[in-house]
């Protein structure tokens, strides 16, 4: 019973190193972009419109920024001021398996959201590509001196609008400009366990984006968004509802 | 010495030496014999410090390959040098010309024995950003890659790296300015990677823009554009939104590098079936079919002077150029998005040619450190 005794500070040594505040997991966001819950290949696949009407995306591809857990204090654990995320040159298989950012060595615990931007927050889209490291994401972007502004998204594809097979409407999408970044907050607990990876699913899904709760985004009129800052806006605000964590 | 002392001795050396040997810590091991034939040379290598162009982004640059005067300086000596080619007839720069803008001005470049390449050779300007891989189809990740493929290329220069190599280090110069670049200590040591990064390290100082009339107008603002330039920059960006017609030009041109340095389909063939695209560009490199018949956006800088147009050079003028674009292109599957009809008229036309042209940078290709150094 004495050996045991002498033993006891090295077992709560022991206990103690092994706590919570040491634990460390890495953090896997994985994005898919989906059409009525099918990925979406961007290999010249027709996906449904209205109207039989029928439409194919080529480039799928966006900012987010500011990534940030939300501890259950209030307080917040910054992982990432921005990612670019490219969903395109996807078959149906490199689709369902999307693009991935990681991070590693968060702090382990119990976390009640996830938060980014979808676009470039302020502080970062008034940087100037001059003005930014080279290994930046955001030089992997484009940025447009005439906005003045990153282009936050960007959806580019076709449609075939009277069903004949080709796709011969073109579809030119992007969002940018300080008026089009939407925070949003992914709620629910992410858990980071120690030595573990966690991986988070996100999905956007472009017909709710562009079929938005039954009010379909006008393709025939608007073949080419990027000046147009209140469809821009419009297609920003779209593109965040189209937007969830599975 | 009769013989037994001349044994006694040996065998006293032997144990003086054993033991000696045995005093030495375990852990420290005999340094290496020198037998370096290039050590003698001073190794000092000055860093070489890139000219930054207003609004430009920072170049990446690898950490395994920092840029040096003496790296540089090879680099440039190799790039102009016919050592790299089967019978010494041709450099890199006999399909990369100065005046032409380190294009060639032919539709299909030749290459040693007269071969004839299939794809027209590209400028070399800023290639040090880009991003998305080199060479018309990006096969080649980095510019170290790059420099390499067109030795072994059997059209191109159809020589071998280890007979390159092997006449580099029976060079006068060449052991001395691998040494003074890399720091390796015999000639041993120097190898097609070396070469490629000295080759990589000179492309990367050739940055154009400043000499040009864009630069003083539309970034210095030290000049007032002609009517003419001001209306064609505006077309170009959609500036005057509404006013004057969006030639849609800047998606994938935009400044400062006048590429978006990606990828495109624009619409130079009709297809039914993307699998009927005679070049396939892209899409033999990532064997995704809708990428077939896709090529990169080359910059528009010095636009004016690297005709022909298109990989496969077949726009003579930039006349040509602007008008398939203002007609959409042809239809493909994979057309890019971007490709529509444009309504301009000749006197537009005319207009963006005229901003075009504030692109040439005639101080970049007369640049002295541009030139052949032999």
């Amino acid at each position: 019973m004495k050996k045991f005794i002498y033993l006891l500070p090295f077992i709560a040594l022991t206990i103690f190193s092994c706590g919570d505040d040491d634990a460390v997991g890495d953090l896997e966001l994985n994005f898919v972009a989906t059409y009525d819950g099918q990925p979406v290949a961007t290999d010249g696949t027709f996906y449904d419109y209205q109207n039989d009407q029928k439409i194919q995306f080529e480039n799928i591809r966006f900012f987010i920024a500011e990534i940030e857990l939300e501890n259950n204090d209030g307080s917040s654990t910054s992982l990432s001021e921005v990612e670019l995320i490219n969903l395109s040159g996807k078959d149906a298989v490199t689709a369902a398996e999307g693009e991935s950012v990681s991070f590693e060595e968060i702090k382990g615990g119990d976390y009640k959201s996830i938060t980014f931007h979808i676009g470039l927050s302020e502080r970062l889209n008034n940087l100037k590509p001059a003005d930014i490291e080279a290994t930046s994401p955001l030089q992997d972007g484009t940025y447009w001196s005439g906005w003045g502004s990153f282009i936050f998204s960007t959806v580019e594809g076709k449609a075939d609008l009277d069903n004949d097979g080709i796709a011969e409407h073109n579809m030119v999408y992007h969002i940018g400009g300080n008026q089009s970044v939407r925070p949003k907050t992914f709620a629910g607990e992410v858990e980071i366990k120690n030595n573990k990876t966690t991986t988070l699913n996100f999905e956007i899904d472009l017909k709710d984006m562009f079929m938005g709760n039954g009010q379909p985004f006008d393709i025939e009129k608007f073949s080419a968004i990027h000046t147009e800052t209140d469809v821009m806006e419009d297609l920003a605000d779209r593109m965040t509802e189209a937007f969830n964590r599975n | 010495m009769n013989r037994i002392n001349k044994i006694s001795f040996f065998v006293l050396v032997a144990i003086v030496a054993l033991f000696c040997d045995s005093c030495k810590p375990d852990e420290v091991d005999p340094p290496p014999p020198t037998i370096g034939d290039l050590e003698g040379i001073n190794y000092s290598p000055t860093p070489y410090e890139l000219p930054r162009l207003i609004d430009f982004p920072p170049m990446l640059i690898p950490e395994d390959n920092p840029m040096t005067q003496e790296g540089v300086q090879l680099g440039r000596m190799l790039f102009f040098d016919p050592i790299l080619s089967i019978d010494s007839s041709m450099s890199c720069s006999s399909c990369h010309l100065a005046e032409k803008a380190f294009a060639d001005g032919q539709r299909f470049s030749r290459g040693v024995q007269g071969g004839i390449t299939d794809r027209s050779s590209m400028a070399i300007m800023n290639v040090g950003f880009k991003r998305h891989g080199l060479f018309w189809d990006g096969r080649s990740a980095t510019l170290e890659d790059q420099a390499l493929l067109p030795v072994e290329d059997e059209i191109e220069l159809h020589e071998d790296w280890p007979n390159v190599v092997e006449k580099f280090k029976r060079h006068p110069d060449y052991p001395t300015k691998f040494r003074a670049a890399f720091g390796i200590t015999d000639k041993s040591e120097i190898t097609k990677e070396l070469a490629g990064k000295a080759i990589a390290q000179f492309e990367r100082t050739m940055i154009v823009g400043a000499g040009s009339r864009y630069y003083e107008i539309f970034v210095l603002n030290e000049d007032l554009p002609s009517d003419e330039e001001q209306n064609g920059f505006l077309m170009f960006t959609d500036g005057a939104r509404g006013s004057l017609p969006d030639a849609q030009c800047f998606h994938c041109h935009a400044a400062p590098l006048f590429t978006d340095r990606d990828f495109r389909n624009n619409g130079l063939d009709s297809v039914a079936d993307v699998a009927d695209f005679k070049d396939y560009g892209r899409g033999r490199v990532t064997n995704f079919a809708n990428d077939n018949g896709k090529f990169a956006a080359p910059t528009l800088w010095n636009i004016e002077l690297t005709a022909p147009y298109m990989h496969d050079g077949r726009f003579q003028t930039l006349e040509e150029v602007i008008d398939h674009y203002a007609s959409g292109g042809h239809w493909s599957p994979n057309r890019d998005p971007l490709m529509d009809s444009i309504s301009l008229d000749a006197e537009q036309k005319a207009e963006l040619v005229s901003f075009l042209k504030t692109l040439t940078d005639t101080s970049f290709i007369n640049n002295p450190d541009f030139q052949s150094p032999f």
